[in-house]
């Protein structure tokens, strides 16, 4: 426990430093923006330099892995990745690779591909959980601050969390009947809390609550409410407001856009990575405005359009759509390296497209890409799951002005699959 | 005098209230008029597009997508940096006609290869480079969808608005034509506002009679405000006429 107290504490230490030295505060404690960007852009760079020569292998081995079947790499302070693919690729994208320029404003939300990696519309409303029985004397606690939780986010966005307590004493990562679990887990302050991102399948749909996120001061202003509301932020898509580097592993990152201006006290900050908040982890205003702008608004919550991105402007007639279409597509098969090609799908705003590959035997890793509008190359898509073999599917909302759907199928590794592809082109 | 509105002019027409006091009687309604600078383009001006778009081809790589265009019979053109060496072009498909048809459909693609044994010619500092097209059938790929004819002798000035077909982000090709002002002019260079984005590289950048007169390479930061893309670069087709000489045809 004392490793955990003191590895909290310097991080809590160096914001302080941060906050009260070489800056004139301001009300708000911090006085100039973007001179903290720059010396995190900085700091950020002089983190990857340290990386950067690194072969792969040896990047790894000072990356976090969850020590359990299942287990993620945590990179970012509590910022999962899913497989050691998807570590490769963040290597080589994020590491070696300088990043892009970001715009300067966040509330950020993940990115994978073009498209926001967010909930449809139909799974925004049926965000069920459990909470593991194993939390034990916390088990109280637990259910009362995700609840808590999750009323702050529902608030103000067209969300629905639901608690399926029935669930709570089978609340594994297997279990079915739920969309994610909320477990503990002992990982020694290595992170206080983790989750997932929308488009990661159930096994990892996973919020896993360390020890010591347990047994924060009374008093303090970080507690586990807050920790909860930052992490439901992951599972809704939210990604750092701004890593700063300063605890090292820490890097920034180009796979998010901007949702709102820059926001020092947003949610999103976090004590293991970034921040400037005062850690009680609330919801600014500019994270209600995210989060509505994402997901669309609450009952009751007032938003103006124009403070979203692309917002305030008008909407072209839109067909509508006919029924929803399946067309299959077995026993394909695709070579290493290979690309192939399925569609145009057509396809109507505000309808969801659903890709499914099912592998067949020993299935190979082909991978899914797809995209609106265009085809998809491997590093230019809308969705793509990225997992090892060869179950995928994609399950996702036709944004605004779209009226095709192009899918592709990537030899990571040759494999052979059936593919299924429902959709709902307009009618007549 | 009789106080009335007059026609002035024979360009752009305006009306001018001539003579009298008091209130001007309503201007006369009914007319068109030109709004800020001069729109119109001769309806071949679409037809030119068209054409010379069939000669834009979406250089297809292992790892992403840039442009390139037909420079003579065989003979194809895109930047160093998609292909600076001999095994680049060699990975590459060049994808013609790679675009959407005016019922939406998706068009036939037309795939051809690069033969780099038998021509292969790069300059890093005009980063452009030069390639074979193997042929098909004992057809050229020019003898499908022609090629572009660098030897016009036109050259780019300032103002003056210049077009790109192009495959941004590897998408179905695109033109951008709006908003597109030459803003300078450098020795080997010129600098304008058309829209590009990654996989443009390589483009033939046009003027307003689709002369090529320069092969865009890059976007340019604004030295007063960082982090922000204020312009975009590409090489003069003269200066590259005068590195390559007699490999491209007259």
């Amino acid at each position: 426990m004392q490793q955990k107290i003191n590895r909290r504490a310097t991080v809590i230490f160096g914001l302080l430093a941060l906050v009260t030295t070489g800056c004139v505060q301001h009300e708000s404690g911090v006085q100039n923006f973007e001179e903290i960007r720059g010396l995190a852009k900085k700091a950020a760079q002089q983190e990857r330099e340290k990386y950067r020569d690194m072969t792969f292998e040896e990047f790894e081995k000072t990356v976090y892995h969850e020590p359990f079947p299942g287990g993620k790499y945590i990179v970012n302070g509590d910022t999962p990745i899913l497989n050691r693919k998807q570590l490769e690729e963040f290597f080589r994208s994020r590491i070696q690779k300088e990043p892009e320029e970001a715009s300067g404003v966040e509330l950020i939300v993940h990115q994978v591909g073009g498209l926001d990696a967010v909930w449809n519309s139909e799974q925004k409303k049926q965000l069920t959980y459990c909470v593991s029985t194993a939390f034990g004397s916390d088990y109280a606690k637990v259910v009362a601050d995700m609840k808590s939780a999750t009323d702050a986010w529902e608030a103000v966005a067209d969300l629905d969390f639901i608690h399926l307590d029935t669930e709570d004493s089978s609340c594994t990562a297997t279990n079915g009947k739920v969309i994610f679990d909320v477990r503990p887990v002992q990982v020694n302050g290595e992170y206080l809390a983790r989750a997932f991102f929308p488009n990661e399948p159930r096994p990892q749909r996973n919020v896993l609550i360390d020890d010591s996120a347990l047994t924060l001061e009374p008093g303090e202003n970080l507690q586990l409410a807050g920790i909860l509301r930052h992490e439901l932020g992951h599972t809704l898509g939210f990604r750092h407001e701004h890593t700063r580097p300063d605890s090292g592993k820490c890097f920034e990152d180009s796979n998010w856009r901007p949702l709102t201006e820059y926001d020092p006290f947003s949610v999103m900050h976090y004590p293991q990575c970034n921040g400037l908040g005062d850690w009680t982890l609330t919801l600014t205003d500019e994270d209600k405005i995210g989060a509505a702008c994402l997901y669309g608004t609450a009952s009751g919550f007032l938003l103006d359009p124009a403070l979203c991105p692309g917002g305030g402007g008008g909407e072209g007639p839109k067909p509508s759509p006919g029924p929803a279409l399946t067309e299959v597509f077995d026993n394909q098969s695709v070579a290493l390296n290979e690309e192939k090609y399925y569609g145009p799908f057509k396809v109507v705003t505000g309808t969801i497209l659903h890709v499914e590959m099912t592998g067949i035997g020993e299935s190979g890793d082909p991978d899914i890409y797809v995209r609106f509008g265009q085809e998809p190359m491997v590093w230019t898509f809308d969705c793509r799951p990225y997992l090892i073999g060869g179950d995928e599917e994609c399950h996702i909302d036709v944004p605004e002005y779209q009226d095709k759907a192009f899918v592709m199928v990537y030899g990571y590794r040759a494999g052979q699959y059936h593919l299924q592809v429902t959709h709902q082109p307009p009618g007549d | 005098m009789k106080a009335h509105w007059v026609m002035s002019g024979t360009g752009p027409q305006e009306f001018i209230w001539q003579g009298g006091e008091g209130n001007h009687p309503e201007m006369p309604t009914g007319f068109g008029a030109v709004i800020g600078s001069q729109n119109f383009k001769e309806i071949w001006w679409l037809e030119a597009a068209l054409k010379a778009a069939r000669s834009v081809a979406r250089v297809k790589l292992p790892a992403g997508a840039a442009t390139g265009f037909l420079v003579g019979p065989d003979l194809f053109m895109t930047n160093h940096h998609v292909f600076e060496n001999e095994d680049d072009a060699r990975s590459a498909i060049l994808q013609f006609n790679y675009r959407l048809s005016v019922d939406g459909d998706v068009a036939e693609r037309d795939e051809w290869q690069c033969v780099p044994d038998s021509l292969f010619k790069t300059n890093p500092e005009l980063d452009y480079t030069l390639v074979r097209v193997q042929q098909k059938e004992n057809r050229s790929a020019a003898d499908v969808w022609g090629f572009l004819n660098l030897r016009h002798g036109a050259e780019a000035h300032v103002n003056q608005r210049v077009n790109i077909i192009q495959h941004p982000q590897g998408r179905f090709q695109q033109i951008a034509f709006r908003d597109n002002q030459v803003k300078a002019i450098g020795d080997n260079f010129i600098q304008y506002l058309t829209d590009t984005d990654y996989g443009t590289s390589g483009s033939p950048v046009f003027d307003d009679w689709f002369h090529v007169v320069a092969l865009h390479n890059m976007r340019v930061p604004d030295p007063s405000e960082p982090y922000r893309w204020y312009r975009n670069q590409g090489y003069k087709i003269e200066a590259i006429l005068a590195d390559a000489g007699a490999l491209i045809p007259v």
